[in-house]
């Protein structure tokens, strides 16, 4: 059996959400901090105030995580998630841009095994292998994929041959 | 997609701002100001108007100020919601928008409604029956919904209610209400008098909803997934659910931009016709006298709903159906 490979985010690209949460904060706190609001913009500015941290902290989560594929499971840490490949029973590989023309987006991919959920992007590095990994066991244990997640496979050139895709509505 | 949500959000910010000054260059485009106007209209009436009073009103109304400082002053403003003073009604303009922009929510709302609950099920049987005689009805129906213009719709609904029924069926309520403040009575009197202005603005707007989903449920029922859903068993009625209609939704998703905007400024001219107290022709009004914080705060409004709408549209679509939509084709 291969050795378990291991996988961070580099921190090149984890520069940019750091200066987006900041420039979050600022945006949606200077307000609060420097004059007087009414109630309901003082209520919209703190929920925003504090998504915008939930964001930076879930950056920093993110940048301290490795993740390690081996042939038998895959861990997180350390948040210490473990996902059997043979027990996968959910995977969901979704793009996201925000540009109108879909360029410059960047992928999710979602992997569940009873209640323990793993979410990885496609900022990490080996994403495209860690999707292929996924890919393969998903086929294997007969997960169903929805359309979305086939066509994006198809895109990172990962064809899932015995995945039912209509299965989970029979 | 929390951080779709977060970029996604980012990006309202600078949108939000470069709207708010392009519209208060439009609002500050046409020469002179609402003072000028205002002179006009004293001198043709034959009044006369001196230079001092002039200056006074410039200065208290603060258009004595240079354009970038009343920019900010409003801006800040409006973030305070103090959306400025509308010169034309003499009083703040959130005073002036009041009731009418309630009213308008709920003909907006009850509208949008109306042309959802007719359309879809009218268009997913047209669909689902292409080319029975209840889809050649539907779609005669459909195309004269689409021919008529509202406006005229709601002529000639005054015309036959008069003629017919000796009665009219302009305003959204009954006279005795009016700039009254909201009762439940006046409530209850606004309900019996939205049906009309439902049917008259939603018609045009089902009629169009009904050819689309028509046509982009016939799309999708083409489809190969589709046959092999009823290959592999799947019940005719949850086949259509769960995939073609759910795809078929994308455009109107999409369309969730446009409709908020919709709900304040939508269906003017039938308001006009109508005689409705709702936000469109204060909006024209407001416009045509150049009340600059009035039709400022209305378009800022407008904008940030089209905005907001964006953004509420782009997150169900990331939800519901996150693939790689390149256009031109993906790069690799």
């Amino acid at each position: 059996m291969p050795a378990a490979m291991t996988y961070r985010y580099p921190w090149q690209a984890m520069v940019p959400d750091y200066a987006r949460a900041a420039i979050g904060i600022v945006c949606a706190g200077a307000p609060l901090a420097l004059t007087e609001l009414p109630l309901a913009v003082t209520a919209v500015l703190a929920f925003l105030a504090a998504i915008f941290a939930a964001f930076a902290a879930q950056a920093a989560l993110r940048h301290a995580t490795r993740i390690l594929v081996s042939g038998r499971d895959i861990r997180a840490l350390p948040m210490g998630i473990r996902l059997d490949w043979d027990r996968l029973t959910r995977l969901r590989l979704a793009y996201f841009s925000v540009r109108r023309d879909g360029r410059q987006g960047w992928m999710e991919l979602k992997l569940a095994s009873g209640r323990c959920t793993l979410r990885i992007d496609s900022r990490l590095e080996g994403f495209t292998e860690v999707v292929r990994q996924a890919a393969a066991a998903a086929g294997e244990a007969c997960v169903p994929l929805e359309p979305a997640t086939l066509s994006n496979l198809a895109n990172l050139g990962i064809a899932v041959v015995d995945a039912p895709p209509l299965e989970e509505h029979r | 997609m929390f951080r779709f949500l977060i970029r996604r959000t980012l990006v309202m910010i600078p949108t939000l701002l470069v709207i708010s000054a392009m519209v208060f260059i439009i609002i500050q485009l046409p020469e002179g100001d609402y003072l000028t106007s205002y002179i006009t209209e004293l001198e043709a009436q034959g009044e006369k108007v001196s230079a001092e009073k002039i200056a006074f009103l410039r200065e208290q109304y603060g258009l004595d100020k240079p354009p970038i400082e009343q920019y900010f002053a409003w801006l800040f403003g409006m973030l305070r919601g103090n959306l400025g003073f509308s010169f034309e009604y003499n009083l703040p303009v959130s005073q002036v928008v009041g009731d009418r922009l309630f009213l308008s929510f709920l003909l907006s709302f009850s509208t949008i409604l109306f042309t959802w609950v007719v359309a879809f099920p009218i268009g997913v049987y047209s669909a689902t029956h292409q080319y029975s005689w209840g889809d050649h009805g539907l779609t005669f129906i459909g195309f004269l919904g689409l021919a008529t213009p509202n406006f005229l719709l709601a002529l000639v609904l005054l015309y036959f209610a008069n003629v017919v029924f000796g009665t009219s069926v302009g305003g959204l309520m009954d006279p005795q209400y009016l700039d009254q403040p909201m009762s439940w009575a006046k409530f209850l009197s606004v309900l019996e008098h939205l049906w009309i202005p439902v049917i008259v603005i939603g018609t045009s707007g089902t009629a169009g909803m009904i050819r689309r989903l028509r046509a982009n449920l016939l799309d999708e029922l083409q489809k190969q997934y589709v046959i092999t859903g009823r290959a592999k068993g799947l019940s005719p009625f949850k086949l259509l659910m769960k995939y073609p209609l759910r795809m078929a939704l994308n455009p109107f998703i999409a369309d969730i931009g446009n409709l908020l905007p919709q709900v304040v400024s939508g269906a003017a001219i039938v308001s006009v016709v109508l005689s409705l107290p709702t936000t469109g022709p204060m909006l024209l009004t407001a416009l045509q006298s150049q009340d600059m914080y009035l039709a400022g705060s209305f378009l800022m409004f407008l904008a940030a709903l089209t905005v907001v709408g964006m953004f509420l549209s782009d997150l169900a679509l990331a939800a519901l159906d996150p693939r790689i939509r390149l256009e031109g084709g993906l790069r690799r």
